[in-house]
């Protein structure tokens, strides 16, 4: 037991070490590469990468989700509304939406926490598919096919959105990392994922833990969405249907690896970037990510982020010595 | 003013028998293999396409029809055999792969046959009139075949050898596999048969409408929502709840608007599964 403890501390430690440095680089980023292409890269990849680990968060008490973009495009439909159309300033739109999403996250849990495994992930793949049909139906207010446009932006300035997104990333990552590695919720989030029926005899509450990941993915979802959607000034149905949206998470997640929190994350900037280096094969490219994933699922269980935690591992071992 | 009900009440029965073949493939899987397969409708998918496919080639409509069934059933015994069966005891993951495989499939139309919509030629054409009744006479083949097939499906399951084999396998796998029946081979085969009924409901559904790379998502979202709220592996629970649906669709989209049809039938079938979550006529 303490060897085991002495070898997650020196793995966290390193990991530190290895977050710590990544940070700089991005903080560092804009003033070695005055890009601005890679600069917009790089901010769409911090608002998936929100969006992504709150897709995993679900993963950590066995509520997975084919359905994770309703809470990503209703939070964005919802800030559109209220900032383009009600006026209301962006930030506070951004505070209403991401409010709104988490109570919806709440309120439907009730249906959705008698549906387990398969049905959950399924439900919430027909939650997404109505809502986008409605939101296409409904073009009083969504403006249908052709979305929402003039969405007030935070800043025009793509620096300060760049930072934007990096500091609404990091502090995503660092509070669902706490939440779900480092809190007293960590061992309970695992023994509910082992086995849910001995968690539940062992007088752990199942239900409190799955609402508050629900709540936590609806919320954070929401974040990203809002955000992409002030980012971007524009929505339209897309940021809520099963493909692409849907479909994106879910391949961030599985090239990532789930039940890392980090993984996913790490997964949205890879699949934003192969998607801006893909540009001219632009008709391939969801093929050839679902191609990546589905053959990431069948030979490398576990997604990119193991290989780079050994990577980290293995070079913090030679600077020791 | 009669007239106009019965012809609401005939085009919800008529659509209502598509969509109850339309999830039995989903429902035969679900409750023999015991997986989810979100691959469903890029099976569809691939029906209707491969059905046009083989009619632009200059095959008579029936002989399209035909080998499409057969191509997209044979597709599915490979798929399951080379990437669902080594992980099939890992739900979660093949979950997400058939999600996976359904983008594949539809981003493969997509490259091949472009974005644009296509149309099926249907097996019958015309339209019937009369007794104030305006119908294609497609969709009353195709409901009449939908019901046909269903009735065949739940006579080979009730009566032949196979057929015992499958719901021996349903109920006890591992008792089946100690009495000599070959599970792995009942599961491939229950595979195809379910991915081979989805193509045929692809072949005579698609013709109403038409057709589009991202054309198998709605299917799959409804035939899983008819497939759990029917009552998971009962055939005549589809067949119902197929019908339900389809009659909210109809009365909905002619009293209100067709936009909210769908809508409409998708909420009823949801509180139908929250009021009686096991399913209509489910055990």
């Amino acid at each position: 037991m303490a060897e085991l403890r002495l070898k997650s501390l020196t793995t966290l430690s390193s990991f530190k070490a290895a977050g710590l440095i990544l940070i700089i680089i991005m903080i560092a980023v804009p003033a070695v590469l005055r890009d601005p292409y890679l600069i917009h890269v790089l901010t769409l990849g911090s608002i998936y990468a929100v969006f992504a680990m709150s897709w995993d968060i679900l993963m950590y008490t066995n509520q997975l989700s084919l359905g994770h973009s309703f809470f990503f495009g209703l939070s964005a439909y919802l800030t559109a509304v209220f900032n383009s159309s009600l006026r209301i300033h962006p930030i506070l739109a951004i505070a209403l939406a991401v409010a709104i999403t988490a109570l919806i996250g709440l309120g439907l849990s009730i249906p959705f926490f008698k549906l387990r495994g398969a049905y959950y992930a399924l439900g919430m793949a027909g939650l997404a598919e109505i809502a986008t049909l409605t939101v296409k139906a409904y073009s009083d207010i969504t403006g249908g096919e052709e979305g929402i446009r003039g969405i007030i932006p935070l800043t025009a300035d793509y620096l300060g959105n760049y930072y934007i997104a990096l500091a609404v990333m990091l502090a995503s990552l660092i509070f669902l990392y706490y939440i779900a590695e480092q809190s007293r919720f960590a061992l309970i989030f695992r023994a509910i994922r082992d086995d849910e029926i001995a968690a539940k005899s062992l007088g752990i509450a199942v239900h409190r833990y799955r609402l508050l990941c629900l709540v936590l993915g609806a919320a954070f979802a929401g974040l990203g969405g809002a955000v992409y959607a002030t980012y971007l000034t524009i929505v339209n149905p897309n940021v809520m249907a099963i493909v692409p949206t849907t479909a994106l998470v879910v391949t961030m997640g599985m090239v990532g690896g789930v039940n890392t929190i980090i993984g996913p994350a790490l997964g949205a900037y890879l699949i934003v970037f192969l998607n801006s280096f893909f540009r001219v094969a632009e008709n391939i490219r969801l093929l050839a990510y679902a191609l990546t994933a589905t053959l990431i699922l069948l030979f490398l269980p576990g997604g990119v982020i193991r290989y780079v935690m050994r990577g980290v591992n293995y070079l913090m071992r030679l600077m020791r010595g | 003013m009669v007239e106009v009900p019965i012809q609401v009440i005939l085009n919800g029965l008529t659509i209502g028998a598509i969509y109850g073949l339309m999830a039995i493939g989903l429902s035969l899987i679900f409750s023999v293999v015991g997986i989810a397969n979100s691959a469903h409708g890029g099976f569809y998918l691939l029906g209707a396409y491969l059905g046009y496919f083989f009619q632009i080639l200059g095959l008579s409509v029936p002989l399209a029809m035909i080998l499409a069934i057969i191509l997209v059933g044979a597709i599915g015994i490979v798929v399951y055999r080379l990437t669902i069966h080594p992980i099939l005891n890992l739900h979660a993951n093949v979950l997400i792969l058939t999600f996976l495989l359904a983008i594949l499939f539809e981003q493969i139309i997509r490259i091949t046959f472009g974005p644009d919509y296509k149309n099926l030629q249907p097996l019958v054409t015309g339209v019937f009139e009369g007794a104030g009744i305006v119908m294609s006479n497609q969709r009353i083949t195709a409901s009449i075949l939908s019901v046909i097939l269903v009735a065949l499906l739940s006579l080979f399951v009730k009566r032949s050898r196979l057929g015992k084999a499958i719901r021996m396998t349903t109920q006890d796998s591992e008792a089946a596999q100690l009495l000599g029946i070959d599970v792995s081979l009942i599961y491939v085969l229950t595979f195809g048969l379910g991915t081979a009924l989805t193509g045929a409901s692809a072949v005579l559904a698609a013709p109403l409408f038409t057709l589009y790379p991202a054309m198998g998502w709605l299917p799959f979202i409804l035939s899983f929502f008819i497939t759990i709220s029917g009552g998971l592996g009962s055939v005549a629970g589809a067949l119902v709840m197929g019908v339900i649906f389809g009659l909210t669709d109809a009365f909905v989209s002619y009293y209100i608007a067709p936009t909210w049809g769908l809508i409409a039938a998708f909420l009823v079938t949801l509180i139908i599964i929250i009021v009686k979550p096991q399913g209509l006529l489910g055990r």
